[in-house]
Order: structure tokens, then C-alpha cells, then sequence
């Protein structure tokens, strides 16, 4: 096993009190002892979370990083040895004047091919909150915190004083990001997204606390304002843009527009492998389709499991043709989010 | 065009005659010369005082307002110099829209308003100066007194600059502070519309005018003022083809104002055979992707027999355009770990943050910490303005504008012999914008408010209240596509290893189109790249070749 410290490989006898020969450092994971990840692979989730230690994620990245690593690997080239075996068996049936077998043979391991493929694809990820923090505690314990964490999110003082704030106060926004969640406004926060598109973000219970009420004050100084609302693929993610049209305190009654950025089941249900896996009753809304309602009852999907580059960029991306692909009523933005992005111009990329 | 040199000191007689190559002046102990177009402003004499100026004082005699020490009211855009017999005095215009280089070499002080014709003083040493270089990376220009060559300096813009007896002494003759006083919206607009009328008709000459119309409000408002003062108009706007971004809006103004229209293409191939001479013409490196384009317009005015051009540049600064905003975001929200001038400074979007894997062992090593956020601090920490907004201003005007939007467009302008009209960097209208309450200026999320109430009724209303759209140079189309040959040369592994101050692995990452994680603006590798291939351009000019052309 490569050390992630300093590279060198050592056996299992080598590294007696779980320290690696080459520099001493300490190991964090010993899958011979029953680990389900070694050290280099949870640092590589950690490089990919961060892209190379440049983006800043949250906890909830690193939990959905982790657990892709440690999935169980996909059976690659094996997954088509039942089309193998039922060709060759097939030929050998046919060969010995048995037609009849053949087509039974061909059938019977194409049928089993097919499941195997399709269940290997749908498998959603596995690995529980409990069991992540406990991975990540040991990583912590043997390698120090991870640079680029966004620390939970907690409320803080206010920062500014009273005459700053009266003044900034009377500015608005050009656009506003909603999210469900403190977490995904703090991963946004963290990467400056508010700085490099001068967007207000906020969840829409509160956060962050110290600047909540003034923002969302502001945001009313501007009638031209376009909200996008961002949220996982929950039952109350999903009714987020809906209710903030039709919430007094948000938007109701303003000719404010309000996109649902992501992620609505249809867009989820294009990422089989970041699902997880749930069983509940959701309750007719609005806001959600039957269709909707059937599959969250069945599965989750988190904006956390994106890797934060892509996310920023997505939503980057969604934002500046959103509102020109809608025809005003605030949707049409599936493509633009599902597909790959990568740093783009956008159509309305007003800043500097 | 006018430009000017001297030294005060001991010298050979034809000295400043070798270095400029215009006619010259001179007294006990000084010299000086003036290269000029015919009926270009700027002057030469030596009535009492030897005196030198290139460009002019609007309706002011500059020379005797420098024997008074009399700067009240002083506008125009001028690089000056007098010497009385025992005390040189340098100034430059209040913007900073002609430059003024110096250096002293072996006790005698050589100025110029150019910096090839200083780098052709004798003894001249020319090195570069890694402070420099580090702001550029930063900027995309070079801010405060110093240039990238080591030892050669500039008046700062707004500042007099006084040699006697071996010593340097600078001060600032104009400064902008706020001071506000309530005023109505109304009456807002038309103090506004009465003083940018005054500022075209204080810079309008006989003969026709040129107008570089983007299609934005500055431009289409300065054509608007120059109809109104009388001026026969040509309005040239670039053409970026299917990358246009307000050609049309340029078509509807020109056709709403009656002005003649000229569409000049772009051909980014073209530019990069013009490099060196874009290079050489802007004379400091400016690393913003516009000043190609600049080059171009320049040439079709001038092709089509102008020696006047306008522009709107100013509004953005004057008046609250949308670079206030992100500022403002990062003010709500308080960054945990930076402070308003870092913030300030990652504006820029080149290189800041990028050291560790752009610079060089032996930039990083030259570099001392702090340099670029005391370069900031000096405005947005100012006193001078009080309002979070107008400090803001206070730094796009004293840093972005003085030091980069207005040298530089006057460059681009004179490297073709033409003079450039900035109405809206006028004093008055400045020094009164500082005067608004900030709601006029930024009102909700609604830029330059004041300009837009006071053009509302004269322009087209979709031109006026429309958003504002960024700056649609396709830059990074430029250099991963038609530029690439220059880009491949200029920026190649080997140039970049020979030029010693950048890491080949980052620069070749962004030739190959490989930007930095979580950059989502894909212009960014291309202003980034054009920024580095500048550098390049602009030390093979000057370093190598002195500011002779390659």
C-alpha cells in the first residue's frame, strides 16, 4: 500500500503500528484490517473534490468523493461475459444440431447480460453519514483538515458597522441564488461566487443569520431582479421556486422571475450513480408532478454530490441562459444543467 | 500630436535633438524639445522660462500658471515641463492622459513624454524591475510612479514634480474629494447634461470629429453632446462579427443621431502582425485584450482623415458603472479571510492568487509582500471619500482610469497621430460627481443613474435602460484560434524559460487552453493570455530592442 505522504509502497508486515516505512507518517486506513479505503484513495477524493486544492467544498462534497471511492468497483469487462458465453454456447448448441438450445442459451445469458449492465449503472452510492464521519475522523487524526473544508455552517456577528451597512443597504442585487440548504450558500460563498457575479445567495430559512434580513432587503430595491433557485432533489427542494413566487416575504406579488436552476427529479434521474436510495410517502403539491412524486419516494439526489468546479459552473452557466431560453415562466433548464460545463462565456455575462 | 524631452544638467548640445528628433530649446543648463504635427497642440518656448508642453491646458496658459503655482481650476491633457534657471517643474494633467517619463543618469535629469525617446538618453541602463512585473500580473498595468524599467519613473498623474539642486520633490496639484450635497434627481440630470455640454465645447476644435461609438451609453452620450455642441460627427464602431455584442445598438445610435457610421472589422489574425507595433505605441504594458482593437479604430480614423477622435470613457468611473457591484457583494458579506483591497485587487482577474504556480523562482524571490494592497490602500482607505462607493470610485479613477484606461487609449490614438478627446474624464464634471449623493450614481442595482435620467429623453430608451453587457473583445477565441502561431512563439516553452520570470508549465497549461479550476468565464484564458503575450511583446520592444521596433 503507497503511502500518501510520500509515496512508498510498503507490505502490510512493513508498517507495524500503521506507519509508513518511508517517512513515518502515520496511516490514517489499513484496509487489511477491514478499512474500506486506503489513504491514497481518500486523499485522491479529496484532490477531486477540490480540483487539485484550488476549490473550496463542503462536507457533504467530500462525503459523496469518498463514497464514490469506496463504491463497489464497477465489474467492467466481466459485465459481458454472459453475451460471451451465450454466443459461444450458442454456436457449440448449434453445432451439435440442437437449434432449439441454441436460442434458449442466446436468450437466457442476453436476458442475464442486460441486468447485470443495467443494475451495474443504477446502483446508487452507499456509504452513511455515521460511517463517513468516522472516515473522516481518522483522516483528520493521521493527516491534519483538509485545507479547502468550508467549516459547518454557524451564525457570526455582524461584521460591518452600522453606517456601511445603511449605505450598502440601499444597493440591490443584479441576480439572487436561493438554495435550500446553508451548506450549498456557504460552498458558493466560499468560492466567491456572490463576488464574481454580483449575486446575492441565501437559504431560504435564514443563512447566513448576520446577513439575511439586509439582503433580502436589497434584493427588493431592484424590480429587474432574476432569482434562480438551487436545491437538491428532495420533496422540499423541489417546491423551493414555487415557494418563493408565492411567499409574501419573498417574491409573491413582485414581477420578480424565478428560475428552478436544479435539481428537479428529471435531471437527477440522469445521474444514476449519485442517487441515494429512500422510501417515503410524498404528499401532492403544486410545485411536483405525479411522475415527481413517484420517484421521490424512491430515491435522493444532493447537489453535493457534484464536484463544487461543477457545480459553480453549471449554475454559472444556467444562470446566463436561463432566462433567455425560458419563455417567462421559469423553466427550460434542464440541458443546461445536466450537460458538462466548462468555463463559458454565457449569454448575459455582464461583468467585467 | 505633440511630444516632448529635455534634460537639465550637463550634456552634449545635440543630445535632446538625438533623443527626439523634433526641434529644441535651450538655456544655461537646460535643454528641451518639442516633435510636433503641424496644428497638433503643445509648445515650445523660451520667454522668461524655458517651457515645453505636449498636448495643451484647456484655455489656459500653462506656463504662467506654473510660474504662479497656480493650479486652481487647471484641466486639459498635457504633459509639461518649465526650468527657470535653477528649479525643473514637471506636471501632468489631472487624469493622466499624456505621460511624463524621468530618470537622472550621471547628475543631469532627462524627462520625455514618450519612453523610447527617454530610453535613448546616454547611459540609460535598462533593466527590469520585478515589482513592476508583479503589479502588471496583477492589473494588467503597471499603477504609481514606477515603470518596469528599473530606475525610470513617471509624474503622477494630477502631480508637479519639481528638481532643484539634485533633488526630487512631488506633490499633487489635484485631488478629488467628496463632498456631498443633496441635490434633486431633476435637478441632478440637468447640472449634469449643462456640464458635460461645457466639457465637449471646452475640447472642440474647428473640423470634423471622430467618435468611437461602442453602442453603450458613454459613447453614444458623448455623440449626442458633440451633435448638440455643432460638431460634424463620424461614428467608427468595431465590428467583432458573429461576436458582436452592441454593434447593433452602435447602428441604432448612429441612425437615431444622424451620424455618418463606419463599421470597422476586426481581424484577429491581423493583430498579431501589428504586435509589436501595439506594443510600441502604448509604450507601458497594458494587458487588457481592447487595446488591439483600440490600434484598429485608430487606424480608420485615420485612414478616413481624422486628427480628432472622441470617446466615452469615464462613465463607469464617474458615475457608478458596474464595477462598484462586486465590491459591494463582497462588502455584505464580509470575507473571513481577505480584506477590501485583496478583494479590490482579485477584481482584476489576471494572476493575483497565482503566484506560487505562475512566478518564476527568481520573480517570487524579487517580490516583497504588501506592494499591491498599500498601491490600493492608498484610495480605497482614503479619507478623501468617505462613502464605501465613491472609494471605490476614488480607486477606479486614481488606478483603473489614470493608469490604464486613459494612457492607454491615448496611446492607441497616437500611435496613428491622432488626439483623443476624453469629455467625460473632465474636471468639473469629476469633481461635481463627488458632489452626488451615491443613490445617483448606483441606484438599487441600477448603474450610472444620474446619466441614464439625464440622457432618457434624448436616446433611445432600450439604449439607455438596457444592462449593461460586458466587454465583447473574443479574446480567448483570439488566441487559442487565429492567434495561436503568436501566441505559440511569443509564449513558447523556450521564450518563456529564456524571459526567466514565469513557470513554462503554467503559461503552456493556458496555450493549451487549460484555464484555473473553477474559473467560469471562459474570456479569462484569454485575457490572461493576452495579458502574458503583452509582457512578452512589450519586453522584446523595450527591453530588448530599447523601444526600437523589432
Amino acid at each position: 500500500m503507497k503511502c500518501a505522504r510520500c509515496g512508498h509502497d510498503s507490505k502490510y508486515p512493513e508498517r507495524a503500528g500503521r506507519k509508513c516505512p518511508g517517512c513515518g507518517g502515520r496511516f490514517a486506513f489499513e484496509p487489511r484490517e477491514g478499512d474500506p479505503i486506503n489513504d491514497v484513495a481518500f486523499d485522491k477524493a479529496l484532490d477531486w473534490v477540490s480540483s487539485g486544492g484550488t476549490v473550496a467544498f463542503t462536507m457533504g462534497n467530500l462525503h459523496h468523493a469518498v463514497a464514490r471511492r469506496i463504491a463497489p468497483k464497477s465489474f467492467g469487462c466481466l459485465l459481458y461475459a454472459p453475451f460471451v458465453v451465450g454466443i459461444l454456447g450458442g454456436m457449440v448448441a448449434v453445432g451439435a444440431g440442437r437449434p432449439g438450445l441454441a436460442a434458449t442459451l442466446l436468450l437466457g445469458f442476453f436476458g442475464l447480460g442486460a441486468a447485470l449492465l443495467v443494475g451495474n449503472k443504477r446502483r446508487p452510492l452507499g456509504l452513511t453519514v455515521p460511517a463517513f464521519q468516522a472516515l473522516y475522523r481518522r483522516w483528520v487524526d493521521a493527516h491534519g483538515r483538509p485545507p479547502k473544508l468550508i467549516p459547518p455552517p454557524a451564525d457570526r456577528p455582524a461584521q460591518l458597522d452600522p453606517a456601511l451597512t445603511s449605505e450598502l443597504a440601499s444597493y440591490s442585487f443584479d441576480r439572487a441564488v436561493i438554495c435550500d440548504r446553508a451548506e450549498t450558500v456557504d460552498l458558493l460563498l466560499a468560492n466567491d461566487f456572490h463576488f464574481e457575479n454580483n449575486c446575492a445567495v441565501l437559504s431560504f430559512d435564514g443563512h447566513p443569520r448576520h446577513v439575511f434580513a439586509t439582503v433580502r432587503a436589497m434584493l427588493r430595491h431592484n424590480p429587474r431582479l432574476e432569482v434562480f433557485a438551487l436545491h437538491d432533489a428532495t420533496p422540499f427542494g423541489c417546491k423551493l421556486a414555487w415557494l418563493l413566487r408565492h411567499q409574501p416575504d419573498w417574491f409573491e406579488g413582485t414581477e420578480v422571475r424565478v428560475f428552478d436552476v436544479a435539481l428537479r427529479p428529471g435531471q437527477a434521474a440522469r445521474q444514476p450513480r449519485l442517487l441515494w436510495r429512500t422510501r417515503e410517502d410524498v404528499e401532492k403539491h403544486p410545485a411536483l408532478t405525479d411522475r415527481e412524486r413517484h420517484w421521490l419516494g424512491r430515491y435522493r439526489m444532493e447537489l453535493a454530490a457534484f464536484r463544487p468546479e461543477q457545480l459553480v459552473k453549471r449554475l454559472f452557466r444556467a444562470m446566463n441562459h436561463m432566462p433567455e431560453a425560458a419563455s417567462g415562466d421559469g423553466g427550460g433548464g434542464d440541458l443546461i444543467w445536466t450537460s458538462e460545463a466548462t468555463a463559458s462565456d454565457g449569454g448575459a455575462d455582464s461583468f467585467g | 500630436m505633440t511630444d516632448i524631452a529635455g534634460a537639465v544638467g550637463p550634456i552634449a548640445p545635440d543630445t535632446v535633438e538625438r533623443m527626439l528628433g523634433g526641434e529644441t530649446a535651450a538655456t544655461p543648463g537646460a535643454t528641451f524639445g518639442r516633435k510636433a504635427r503641424p496644428g497638433r497642440p503643445g509648445a515650445l518656448h523660451r520667454e522668461g522660462a524655458l517651457f515645453a508642453c505636449a498636448g495643451h491646458a484647456l484655455g489656459d496658459d500653462l506656463d504662467a500658471r506654473l510660474a504662479r503655482d497656480d493650479f486652481a481650476g487647471l484641466d486639459g491633457a498635457f504633459a509639461a515641463a518649465r526650468w527657470d534657471g535653477t528649479t525643473l517643474t514637471l506636471i501632468r494633467d489631472p487624469f493622466g492622459q499624456r505621460a511624463l517619463f524621468w530618470t537622472v543618469v550621471g547628475g543631469t535629469f532627462y524627462f520625455a513624454s514618450e519612453l523610447a525617446t527617454l530610453l535613448a538618453a546616454p547611459g540609460v541602463k535598462v533593466e527590469l524591475d520585478p515589482i513592476a512585473v508583479h503589479k502588471y500580473l496583477t492589473f494588467s498595468f503597471v499603477p504609481g510612479e514606477a515603470t518596469p524599467i528599473a530606475g525610470v519613473r513617471r509624474v503622477a498623474p494630477g502631480h508637479v514634480l519639481t528638481w532643484r539642486d539634485g533633488r526630487v520633490e512631488t506633490r499633487p496639484w489635484f485631488v478629488l474629494e467628496e463632498h456631498i450635497a443633496p441635490v434633486e434627481q431633476g435637478a441632478a440630470s440637468k447640472t449634469l447634461w449643462r456640464l458635460a455640454l461645457e466639457a465637449v465645447g471646452r475640447r472642440l476644435r474647428p473640423g470634423r470629429a471622430g467618435l468611437y461609438l461602442s453602442g453603450g451609453i458613454d459613447s453614444s452620450a458623448v455623440g449626442l453632446w458633440l451633435k448638440d455642441a455643432g460638431a460634424d460627427v463620424t461614428a467608427f464602431t468595431l465590428d467583432f462579427g458573429a461576436a458582436s455584442v452592441e454593434r447593433e445598438e452602435a447602428i441604432e445610435v448612429a441612425r437615431h443621431l444622424g451620424l455618418r457610421h463606419t463599421l470597422v472589422p476586426v481581424q484577429p489574425a491581423e493583430l498579431g502582425t501589428h504586435l509589436d507595433a501595439i506594443a510600441g505605441g502604448l509604450e507601458m504594458p497594458f494587458g487588457d485584450p481592447v487595446t488591439g482593437p483600440h490600434w484598429l479604430l485608430g487606424r480608420a480614423a485615420r485612414a478616413a482623415g481624422f486628427d480628432t477622435v472622441w470617446n466615452g470613457e469615464g462613465g463607469d468611473q464617474l458615475f457608478g458603472g458596474w464595477t462598484s457591484k462586486p465590491m459591494i457583494a463582497a462588502a455584505i458579506y464580509g470575507g473571513e479571510s481577505e480584506t477590501p483591497a485583496q478583494q479590490y485587487l482579485r477584481s482584476y482577474h489576471r494572476f493575483y492568487g497565482l503566484e506560487a504556480e505562475l512566478y518564476a523562482p527568481a520573480l517570487a524571490a524579487a517580490v516583497t509582500p504588501g506592494e499591491r494592497r498599500a498601491t490600493i490602500a492608498r484610495f480605497l482607505e482614503s479619507d478623501r471619500a468617505h462613502t464605501f462607493l465613491n472609494r471605490v470610485r476614488l480607486t477606479d479613477i486614481s488606478l483603473k482610469g489614470s493608469h490604464n484606461i486613459l494612457p492607454r487609449a491615448e496611446r492607441m490614438a497616437a500611435a496613428h497621430g491622432l488626439d483623443l478627446q476624453m469629455p467625460l474624464f473632465d474636471r468639473r464634471l469629476a469633481e461635481w460627481s463627488f458632489t452626488l449623493p451615491t443613490d445617483l450614481k448606483l441606484h438599487g442595482a441600477c448603474e450610472k443613474y444620474v446619466l441614464k435620467l439625464a440622457l432618457q429623453k434624448r436616446l433611445p430608451e432600450a439604449i439607455v435602460w438596457r444592462r449593461k453587457f460586458g466587454m465583447s473583445v473574443p479574446v480567448t477565441d483570439w488566441v487559442l484560434g487565429p492567434l495561436r502561431p503568436v501566441v505559440e512563439t511569443l509564449l513558447s516553452d523556450e521564450a518563456v524559460r529564456r524571459r526567466g520570470l514565469l513557470r513554462p508549465e503554467f503559461v503552456r497549461a493556458l496555450r493549451e487552453g487549460h484555464d484555473v479550476a473553477g474559473e467560469t468565464r471562459r474570456r479569462r484564458l484569454g485575457e490572461r493570455l493576452w495579458a502574458l503575450l503583452m509582457l512578452e511583446a512589450w519586453c522584446r520592444r523595450f527591453l530588448d530592442g530599447r523601444g526600437r521596433p523589432a
